[in-house]
């Protein structure tokens, strides 16, 4: 009974905001702050959003295209020798509105905090998304790029856990868009096996989503 | 229960008081080493670090542990030198007397020379009973560590439904074929001509006259290979690693053309030597399988070669053609890496290419074998640079 309703492109606007910059300016940094987090407070928590639209009888996810790409995030993936995500040279980076959960905070205060930070309307006006089912969990065993949607057997303390949430959107909405960066809608097939354009997180969205029933309204 | 709380695990471990723990398997964790290492009398461990295959984080079944001083790195190796986790034993060695790379390939060394046994529980034939059951000399030991120190913990049992992950059995002397986790369309054949199973080997051996099924007798009856140190195999699996194949992941039953992709965005020869010589393994073993079903065409006059099908003049150059490029797109290769400061990646492509040019229809050729010298000078001045910067990594970190 998964039923998900998706709305065209069409139906959403977008504006723009300030700039939204990382916590993290540098690698280095990223990695630092993580494991002083860990020490303190144990396996840091992320959430992160699947927005869905569609276009002609097919979903499309909407995605942060990273305009610059020398931003940390960016290259901090792109470190990792296995990374199986764009290269380097010159083409952009995508990622879905995500962050961190504070402390006591819920998942979906979590989620819904993050989302309005990222993408909500400035003019008072609250959009009104509602936070749905999980669609997956990826850990991250060590300090570094690497995640996988499994804990590996012989550990036992992953540094952070990432869960992705479906988040049903209103009919119509606005979305302020921080200048830094840009608001695509990738279809599904665009992003089925294509690890090397995505990553395997993103790129492994086709597959997890298909078990709804999404009704292209 | 914290075991020294989280900051074991968010730094590197000191090398000077530190040692590793190798030859476990990949579901040993960081709690039953932590647990080992207190029950032998080291104290609690203060800093711990699993190596994993990056493509996938599964354990390679070693870790450097950092303890509270250095004597008790020191002592290390007597006490635990042999015990046994989850019934394999452990090799130790002091952080500062080996480098990872080296420890990595010693546990894959010992993995092929049988420390343990062959159709051990660890084998496709395992049974539960065995894991817990076992009461060998180590039992104690073994129990102790499993079920007294970690009391919420039940030792994995092999799952019925997934049992132990398949591997080939361990044969004394035998070294692990490259492609241990590949499984060629003529598997199946082979179960069905009454093979216990055993993984045809890149080198099939000649079959006696008197035998025509080579695998019909123990492993002890095999004629012997032609020589392969181990060292290069096990060079060529973590080789595999380091580049992202899961060539080595006895886990994986096929070769994922994911990570052929992979790897061509990384460097297009090693894709194009891992796709040429996982190809190469398949023809093999097809002819091995033909060969075996015809009664054995080969005669112990054809020990000389070493494979079973006699290349035409096209293969020969073919394979020169394929060995040049294979050894100086890794010879570049290597250089840039060691530039870089990367020398394990280096030294296994460098090993990589050897294995895969000795492993080719014209490995006896000159032309092969100075190729192989070559590698092999580039390799060893590698690894002395590598030993060179270790120890001068580690006097930057006392430093500090």
């Amino acid at each position: 009974m998964d039923i998900v309703n998706l709305y065209p492109l069409s139906n959403y606007t977008f504006g723009t905001k300030d700039p939204m910059y990382e916590k993290d300016r540098t690698v280095e940094s990223r990695f630092n702050r993580m494991r002083e987090d860990f020490e303190k407070y144990g396996m840091r928590h992320s959430v992160e959003g699947v927005l869905l639209v569609h276009e002609h009888n097919l979903p499309h996810l909407l995605l942060l295209q990273l305009g610059e790409p020398s931003s940390p995030l960016y290259l901090w993936l792109t470190e990792a020798p296995c990374y199986a995500g764009p290269s380097p040279s010159g083409t952009t980076f995508f990622k879905l509105p995500s962050g961190e959960l504070q402390m006591g905070e819920t998942e979906t205060e979590g989620m819904l905090r993050i989302v309005n930070n990222t993408l909500g309307r400035e003019d008072g006006m609250k959009t009104d998304w509602k936070v749905r089912d999980v669609v997956s969990n990826w850990w991250r065993p060590n300090f570094e790029a690497p995640q996988y949607p499994y804990i590996p057997a012989h550990c036992t303390r992953p540094k952070e856990h990432k869960r992705l949430f479906l988040l049903q959107l209103p009919e119509k909405a606005l979305f302020s868009v921080p200048r830094n960066y840009k608001l695509v809608a990738a279809p599904l097939f665009e992003l089925y096996d294509n690890s090397a354009g995505y990553g395997p997180v993103i790129a492994s969205l086709p597959q997890v989503l298909s078990r709804f029933n999404f009704v292209y309204i | 229960m914290m075991h020294g709380g989280l900051s074991i695990f968010s730094r590197e471990p000191n090398r000077k008081n530190s040692f590793y723990i190798g030859n476990m398997n990949w579901w040993t964790t960081d709690l039953h080493v932590i647990a080992t290492v207190k029950d032998h009398g080291l104290g609690d461990v203060v800093c711990l670090k699993f190596f994993e295959n990056r493509a996938n984080g599964q354990s390679k079944g070693y870790c450097l542990v950092e303890v509270a001083s250095e004597s008790l790195a020191q002592n290390a190796p007597d006490k635990l030198g042999n015990i046994e986790i989850h019934d394999r034993k452990l090799m130790i060695a002091h952080a500062l007397r080996i480098s990872p790379h080296q420890f990595e390939s010693k546990c894959n060394q010992a993995k092929e020379q049988g420390t343990t046994p062959v159709f051990s529980s660890n084998s496709l034939s395992s049974s539960p009973g065995q894991l817990l059951g076992s009461t060998g000399s180590s039992g104690l030991a073994k129990t102790s560590t499993v079920k007294t120190t970690l009391p919420g913990v039940i030792p994995p049992l092999p799952n019925p439904i997934f049992p132990q992950p398949p591997r080939p059995p361990t044969i004394p002397g035998f070294p692990t074929p490259p492609f241990a986790g590949l499984r060629p369309p003529g598997l199946p054949d082979f179960a069905s001509m009454g093979l216990p199973g055993i993984f045809p080997p890149p080198f099939p051996p000649i079959p006696n006259a008197s035998s025509i099924n080579p695998f019909t007798s123990r492993p002890g009856g095999l004629p012997t290979l032609p020589p392969m140190p181990p060292a290069a195999l096990a060079a060529l699996g973590s080789a595999g690693a380091a580049v992202g194949s899961d060539v080595t992941k006895l886990t994986a039953p096929h070769l994922n053309p994911a990570f052929l992709q992979d790897m061509s965005q990384s460097g297009a020869n090693m894709a194009e030597m891992l796709a040429h010589a996982a190809a190469r393994f398949r023809s093999q073993t097809a002819a091995f399988s033909s060969m075996s079903v015809s009664g054995g065409r080969a005669s112990p006059g054809d020990r000389g070669k070493s494979l079973p099908n006699h290349p035409s003049d096209e293969e020969v150059s073919e394979t020169n053609q394929r060995n040049k490029a294979i050894s100086s797109s890794a010879i570049t290769r290597a250089m840039s890496d060691a530039q870089a400061g990367d020398y394990e990646s280096a030294i296994d492509t460098l090993r990589m290419a050897i294995t895969l040019i000795k492993q080719s229809v014209t490995a006896n050729s000159e032309a092969s074998q100075i190729m192989i010298q070559s590698l092999q000078d580039c390799l060893q001045g590698m690894e002395q640079q590598q030993q060179s910067s270790n120890a001068s990594k580690f006097v930057h970190s006392i430093a500090e």
